[in-house]
């Protein structure tokens, strides 16, 4: 009788550390990266008795946290695909709105700048076409700078937010260091990892995966290692490394990886620019020496830059040497003020430099409808994932009501069972009386 | 499946936020008329190129007109010119009449003067900016230019090709040098100097310098020349009238090449509103009945019942 008195009392007790686990996913059933647990409950070591086995109550044999370590790895790395194609083409964008549409983007200019040119072939004797052209060229040189000087701040901006982020991403590593320190003296005194501090640390492994991709190996007492971007190592047990912008790439994954990417169009971007700059100012400058100005003097240079620099710098040098509208060559005889001979020249200059624009506005664009595209199917697969996730370690309240009752009831049965084991005890000691 | 109680609740909360966005892009095409999409790289890149295109049109519409105005001139010069040379033709022939006395000869070398200087007058017209057409590139100065009685060109043979298509140039005026040249059977000769030597051979027999055979032979070769002149202009004015009917063709052209790129332009850029407002419509009514549903999810839960 003193077995069914202790069974029931031990009962008692697992129903309500069950209780305990259930309400626990209740009140937590909105919080953020809460794995909801689940009280594993088994029958006690029956007790040998003169050949037979006595039982001896139920316990709680285990809490278990409800994860899928497999679709965790899963969703970290939709994320930082995901983080990184949307971040990629938001970029991209800005880089593209920098170029400018309609007729203030370059395209417009470069458009305005030919009809200036053939204004000129139109009507060569007229000042004011001759001025036309200065006016147009000063334009597109103007634009040429400001898109130079945009592209500078934007690489700046970019550079100064993956030094932000690779401080985050080194922060992140210090506390899990830290967390894989507390976890394992936690395991170690009572014999299971705290719920509490794994959820942490998960939800610091998720931050970490927008940063950049990641790679967690499981390293024993519950410690896990790090690896950060591809493969630099972040955190070992105990112990953080110090990551900076330097170590991440276009291939890095994260926020990391596409702004490195981004920075890396940027220049590509603006080699080309430069480039069109160049060959648009060589062949203007070839054909205008080719012909002869108002007064019947041999054409000039019309541009300048200064060659063998930097992109940016040779954008920066670009400057329109005329400034007097005579001494546009318009004309191939000498003392020809009516002939536009060389302008037309000029204008079919303009068919090659038009195609360069767009060419390099296209490409500009095609990469950024890329990313784009790339970005919808990144977050569709993430979304999807994240919701396989959070259906397996996410609360159902329903779920979670439903155990609650099914556990009063047998908290109730057990108590039952105490009262009864008193009856009994009191019925022995009437009849002994 | 087993579905979390924040996946049921936030799911929808997502989708309602979609709906709204789709809302407002709409919402936002039907108060602008301009398609959200024609903002997309691709897009804009496409719009820019058609805007470029209408630039160009607009350009080679300017220069077919200055062209046009130009040409129209140029045949009021050949016509011009036309009727000189044929009323000097007709006093030519009058003149010829051997029974023509030295006064009244002497009057038809008066009016061939005159002539003359009316012809040199329509040689040296400006177009409406001023420039000189028959000058070829020399353009700024007139180009007959009468030294001690003797009416030199000083233009160039220069002539300006003005594009009014894409690949289509016109030639906007004739040069003095083709103007001024008559080809007669003998050769050619220029017409100002024909009516010089029409005037002075009058002017010669009248003071008797000239006997009448000799006269008679220069009076016949001047008719000659003459009468070549006056086929000259009117070649030359059909040259004219030919260039100006190939630019109603090119206009033709161009207002089709306009209407193709405004009708790919609005297929880009502008939004179908009947089609928007009846999208805008069923939108509303989605969100609404997502609002709905939302709020009947929200009530139910085991924990109502306890």
């Amino acid at each position: 009788m003193s077995g069914m008195l202790s069974t029931g009392l031990n009962g008692l007790r697992a129903f309500q550390s069950a209780i305990d686990v259930t309400s626990q996913n209740v009140v937590n059933s909105d919080t953020d990266g809460y794995v909801r647990q689940r009280a594993e409950l088994a029958t006690r070591p029956a007790i040998p008795s003169g050949g037979s086995w006595l039982a001896s109550g139920v316990k709680v044999a285990q809490v278990v946290r409800e994860v899928d370590q497999y679709l965790i790895a899963q969703s970290r790395d939709a994320d930082s695909t995901a983080t990184e194609a949307q971040t990629r083409a938001s970029e991209t964008a800005r880089l593209l709105t920098a170029l400018g549409s309609g007729e203030s983007g370059l395209t417009g200019t470069v458009g305005r700048l030919r009809d200036a040119f053939d204004a000129l072939a139109a009507d060569p004797a007229s000042t004011a076409s001759r001025s036309g052209v200065l006016t147009e060229l000063g334009h597109w040189v103007d634009q040429l700078q400001a898109f130079d000087t945009h592209c500078s701040a934007l690489d700046k901006e970019w550079s100064a937010r993956m030094a932000q982020a690779a401080a985050e991403v080194a922060a992140d590593g210090r506390s899990i260091a830290d967390l894989n320190r507390k976890i394992a003296i936690g395991a170690a005194a009572a014999g299971s990892p705290s719920p509490a501090l794994l959820d942490q640390r998960d939800r610091l492994l998720d931050h970490l995966a927008g940063y950049a991709e990641l790679r967690v190996v499981d390293a024993g007492d519950g410690k896990v290692n790090v690896f950060v971007g591809r493969g630099r190592t972040l955190v070992v047990g105990d112990t953080s490394s110090d990551v900076s912008a330097a170590d991440f790439t276009s291939d890095s994954g994260g926020t990391l990886g596409a702004l490195s990417s981004c920075r890396d169009t940027l220049a590509t971007t603006r080699t080309r620019l430069s480039d069109w700059a160049r060959a648009t100012s060589d062949s203007l400058n070839a054909t205008h020496r080719g012909g002869v100005d108002a007064r019947g003097r041999a054409g000039l240079d019309l541009l300048s830059y200064a060659a063998s620099t930097t992109p940016s710098e040779t954008l920066q040098s670009l400057r329109v040497l005329l400034d007097d509208p005579s001494r546009i060559a318009a004309a191939r005889t000498d003392r020809g003020v009516g002939d536009n001979g060389n302008a037309r020249v000029l204008v079919e200059n303009f068919v090659a430099i038009i195609d360069g624009a767009s060419a390099l506005r296209l490409q500009l664009a095609d990469q950024q409808r890329a990313a784009e595209r790339e970005a919808e199917v990144r977050v569709a697969s993430k979304e999807d994932i994240d919701r396989r996730r959070s259906n397996l370690s996410g609360v159902n309240l329903d779920e979670e009501a439903a155990r609650l009752l099914q556990l009063q009831h047998a908290y109730q049965a057990a108590a039952q069972v105490v009262r009864m084991s008193d009856e009994l005890f009191r019925t022995l000691l009437d009849a002994a009386r | 499946m087993r579905i979390s109680s924040r996946t049921f609740l936030d799911t929808p909360v997502a989708d309602m936020t979609t709906l709204q966005a789709n809302v407002d892009r709409t919402q936002r095409e039907v108060a602008t008329g301009i398609r959200a999409d024609a903002a997309l790289p691709g897009n804009a890149v496409r719009l820019d190129a058609l805007d470029a295109a209408n630039i160009r049109l607009a350009r080679y519409a300017a220069n077919a007109a200055g062209v046009r105005d130009r040409l129209n001139s140029c045949e009021s010069v050949a016509s011009d010119a036309a009727d000189v040379v044929q009323r000097a033709r007709e006093l030519a022939l009058q003149a010829a009449n051997g029974s023509l006395d030295a006064a009244s000869r002497t009057t038809i070398a008066i009016e061939l003067r005159g002539l003359r200087e009316q012809l040199l007058a329509v040689g040296n017209r400006t177009d409406s900016r001023g420039e000189y057409l028959l000058a070829g590139s020399r353009s700024w100065a007139p180009p007959f230019v009468d030294r001690t009685g003797t009416v030199q060109y000083d233009g160039d043979t220069t002539l300006r090709s003005i594009d009014v298509l894409p690949g289509r140039a016109v030639i906007d005026s004739l040069h003095g040098a083709q103007w001024a040249e008559v080809v007669t059977a003998t050769g050619s000769v220029d017409v100002f100097a024909v009516l010089d030597g029409l005037a002075t051979s009058l002017d010669s027999v009248a003071a008797g310098a000239l006997d009448e055979r000799d006269f008679q032979r220069s009076i016949a070769a001047s008719i000659d020349s003459l009468s070549a002149g006056v086929d000259h202009f009117a070649t030359l004015r059909a040259t004219i009238g030919s260039r100006i009917a190939a630019l109603d063709v090119c206009d033709t052209t161009r207002d089709d090449l306009k209407l193709a790129v405004t009708q790919q332009t609005s297929a880009l850029r502008d939004v179908d509103l009947a089609a928007a407002i009846s999208r805008l419509q069923g939108q509303l009514a989605g969100l609404q009945a997502a609002r709905q549903s939302y709020a009947q999810l929200s009530k139910l839960g085991l924990f109502e019942y306890l």
